[in-house]
């Protein structure tokens, strides 16, 4: 018995030794160097070259190592150089881009009008890349000379500077791919940015520094930004609060209260770029709704319906129960100059909300106290926010004005696949969308697939919608705007409710400013 | 012996595809995987260019003809986000889970067959409430309530442990004993009620009667007769374990091929989505064989069946 308990004592005894070694020594394993920031990321991230992946997360890492044309300014309202010192419209159809002079890659091979060329050449033919349709607009490009560059396009593209600095834009060495293999390059790129990936473990870990040899000047606010791969939000948090991460993209509002009376740490609202839209179904001929519920007549077919909707639901109460979030009637982020300020806001949403319009427009389309309109509407439980709870909001809101609601919340997968990809939504559905000005009047014409959850066919909307993407005069561009949100207002088949806002955690030791549009690409923090 | 094997190994093939058929069809039912990935803007005629470009226009018979002809040659085919094959990606991760689950398995038979064999031992005792207890509360919690409970106190109020990745020696403590306590309380309840009954039989009285140490008779005797029904729990449990992994990995920011796999099912990547399940599928009939194989070792019985 003795000699058994002394046998349990030594296993004891051992056991606690190595655990008290593996604690101390733990807090090495993530102290800070003085200029490194560590940036928390969802991931996935499965390549590096840029215009193969669609994922906007993906190239918050692209844009440390990897300059573009020309840059969107943080806060939407114009262009910066980078690559292209400046730019001009030579013709409605042409664009000429001086080239940077002395700019290289990584590894000193030079940049030229013939790199440039190369790179768009390769975005707008390579059919399987994912950004590759972003870049159809694009016909020919030509190097007049080293540094001249000479993009034409299908005919007028007002948004060319816009889509030329989107995603896939990161100008990429075009001798090192040749020399390296494409395969080889995903895993070990190279780029022209103000930062080097200098340490690469896939899917996890991603360490760049500061590169003396960009063209712009070593970056000066910080040497080393680590993104570190942490899918669970609540574990971002912890790894937060805990000091092993310096920022976090989302902190959720659970969460919001704890980092917020962290004493090292605050929290910065920025905008997502995303809004919650209710989605209302105008016709049942487009996605496969008719497949599953053959005869199935919604009653947000009738126009009338869908505006009750609309003047039903009081989007700043929906703002609140979501958390963080600015009410609004846009489909864009109200940052853009194309979106008229009366769609925007508080006061954009009071004007809105009028349930006595709601009534009388139900009254108008054949229903009453005793028939009242039934919807089925689906949501996630959670995607991006508090879906399930907003839902419940506006079910509530709904039946007051006199719907009868059937609400069906499905988590995230089932939604997916079985109601917004198959387009089997049935009258509302509740889905976060992001968009542009230029992309957007392509989502509301007639030739839009059939298979999508949302249709929209109205020959002089989409007129006024292709009269926009052509429109070189911004003035004009302007007027054809505001015409085209009137239409989008009063199809009311896409309902936004709320811009929604990140909740940016980060330690007091660094200064950051997030962008308008939701991009994290943290080329100006400074470490204090 | 070699029959025995045989037969097991040929019924491993048949279940092996089996798992192929089924998860070629699984994330085929979920629908087009094209019209699944395709960016919002791709009009029809870009989607059926890349559904060409993948291959995905022909009829589903001699698709599945074509991934099995190059599966049993180790190419899945390429990750459909990344443009890379998608067993890099697969092969890359699974050191990671195999690490995650041989060291839990460890943690698990090292916690739950002493406190099993002590409880049955001294069935009754406070021990055996307070084991029986745990066990009972370690199968109850799920796997990731007790990883994010562990983060909150050892990484949040401790700051002793980091609380994601796998850089160091100290990332594998907390998603090790989250994953193994589930394990262990279940392990444990086996272990005791097996022991008891063995504890019951003739021949453990008879040595007894015979003045044999104790010692002697609950390690010799008793637990070895008591090991079958443990090691077919553990060759169940070590599935769970990697199934398991899905959840910790995720939690704790573990790159192996669970949280691959959530990564690939949330992006809709066949590719990687086919080459992973199937490996997990073989790992697990692997691990079968191989318990099968151990129980001849430990019963003769079964051997001469």
């Amino acid at each position: 018995m003795r000699q058994r308990f002394a046998r349990f004592a030594k296993f004891s005894a051992l056991l606690i030794v190595v655990l008290i070694g593996g604690l101390t020594a733990a807090p090495q394993a993530y102290s800070q160097a003085p200029r490194t920031v560590t940036i928390a990321h969802p991931g996935p991230i499965y390549t590096m070259d840029s215009p193969v992946t669609w994922f906007g997360s993906t190239h918050w890492l692209t844009m440390l190592m990897g300059d573009c044309l020309l840059w969107r300014g943080p806060d939407l309202k114009g262009y910066v150089p980078m690559l292209a010192e400046k730019w001009e419209n030579t013709a409605p159809d042409r664009w000429r881009f001086t080239i940077r002079r002395g700019a290289t890659f990584h590894n000193g091979e030079p940049i030229n009008a013939e790199t440039i060329k190369w790179n768009i050449d390769r975005v707008r033919t390579r059919r399987d890349f994912m950004v590759n349709p972003q870049w159809q607009f694009i016909k020919d490009t030509v190097a007049v000379n080293e540094t001249t560059l000479e993009v034409i396009t299908d005919g007028p593209k007002p948004y060319t500077e816009f889509d030329i600095s989107f995603n896939g834009c990161n100008v990429l060495p075009p001798r090192y791919i040749a020399q390296v293999g494409e395969r080889e390059f995903a895993r070990r790129p190279i780029g022209s940015g103000p930062f080097r990936l200098v340490e690469i473990r896939e899917g996890e870990r991603y360490v760049f520094e500061a590169w003396d040899g960009y063209w712009g000047g070593r970056p000066r606010g910080v040497d080393r930004i680590v993104y570190q791969v942490i899918p669970d939000q609540a574990t971002q948090v912890a790894a937060l609060l805990s000091g092993q991460v310096d920022l976090v993209p989302n902190v959720g509002v659970t969460d919001v209260g704890r980092v917020r009376s962290a004493p090292n740490l605050k929290l910065i609202a920025g905008s997502s770029g995303n809004h919650h839209n209710l989605i209302l179904r105008t016709a049942n001929y487009y996605g496969d709704m008719s497949k599953h519920y053959p005869n199935y007549l919604p009653v947000t077919v009738k126009k009338d319906v869908r505006q009750a909707i609309s003047a039903a639901l009081d989007r700043r109460v929906l703002a609140k129960v979501q958390g963080f979030a600015t009410p609004s009637l846009a489909r864009v982020t109200c940052e853009y100059s194309d979106v008229p300020r009366n769609f925007c806001g508080d006061k954009a949403a009071a004007e809105e909300f009028n349930p006595g319009r709601a009534r009388r427009l139900l009254e108008r389309a054949g229903y009453s106290a005793t028939n009242k309109p039934t919807v089925f509407f689906d949501t996630s439980n959670f995607q991006i926010g508090n879906e399930k709870e907003v839902a419940e909001a506006i079910k509530a809101q709904l039946e007051e004005v006199g719907f009868v609601v059937n609400l069906n919340v499905m988590d995230l997968a089932s939604y997916n696949t079985t109601v917004t990809r198959t387009g089997r939504n049935r009258d509302l559905s509740l889905v976060p969308l992001g968009g542009s000005p230029s992309l957007v009047p392509l989502f509301y014409r007639c030739e839009w697939p059939r298979n999508s959850f949302y249709h929209a066919c109205d020959r002089s909307w989409q007129q006024v919608g292709n009269a926009i993407l052509k429109e070189m005069d911004a003035k004009k561009r302007g007027e054809l705007w505001a015409k085209w949100w009137s239409f989008f207002r009063d199809q009311a088949g896409t309902l936004p409710l709320y811009e929604i806002q990140r909740q940016y955690g980060m330690t007091q030791r660094i200064d950051w400013k997030p962008r308008a549009d939701g991009w994290i690409t943290p080329r100006e923090i400074t470490v204090r | 012996m070699s029959t025995y094997i045989l037969n097991r190994l040929a019924q491993a093939v048949i279940v092996a595809l089996i798992v192929s058929v089924v998860v070629f069809l699984l994330v085929r039912l979920k629908g087009d995987p094209i019209e699944l990935i395709a960016p919002p803007e791709f009009t029809q005629e870009q989607i059926q260019g890349l559904r060409v470009a993948w291959g995905l226009d022909k009829p589903l018979n001699v698709q599945y003809a074509v991934f099995l002809s190059r599966a049993v040659k180790g190419d899945f085919g390429d990750s459909m986000r990344s443009k890379r094959p998608a067993i890099e990606f697969v092969l890359d991760k699974l050191p990671f889970t195999f690490l995650l689950a041989g060291v839990s398995a460890i943690l698990a038979l090292l916690i739950s067959v002493p406190l099993g064999v002590l409880s049955a031992v001294r069935r009754g005792s406070f021990i055996d409430l307070f084991s029986t207890s745990a066990a009972t509360v370690g199968a109850a919690m799920p796997n990731f309530w007790i990883g994010l409970m562990l983060i909150l106190f050892f990484s949040v109020n401790l700051r002793l442990l980091p609380a994601f990745g796998s850089e160091s020696w100290q990332t594998i403590l907390m998603p090790a004993l989250t994953l193994s306590l589930g394990v262990a309380a279940r392990l444990a309840r086996m272990t005791r009620s097996a022991m008891l009954e063995v504890l019951g039989q003739d021949y453990i009285r008879t040595g007894r009667a015979k003045g044999l140490a104790d010692r002697l008779v609950i390690y010799r005797h008793a637990l070895k007769n008591a090991a079958i029904p443990v090691i077919t729990a553990f060759g169940l449990q070590l599935g769970f374990l990697l199934s398991g992994s899905v959840v910790v990995e995720q939690v704790f920011a573990w790159p192996g091929l669970g949280r691959l796999m959530i990564e690939a099912i949330g992006t809709r990547d066949i590719a990687i989505i086919q080459a992973g399940v199937l490996w997990f599928s073989m790992t697990v009939l692997a691990i079968n064989l191989v318990v099968d194989v151990v129980y001849t070792l430990v019963d003769p019985r079964i051997r001469y069946a």
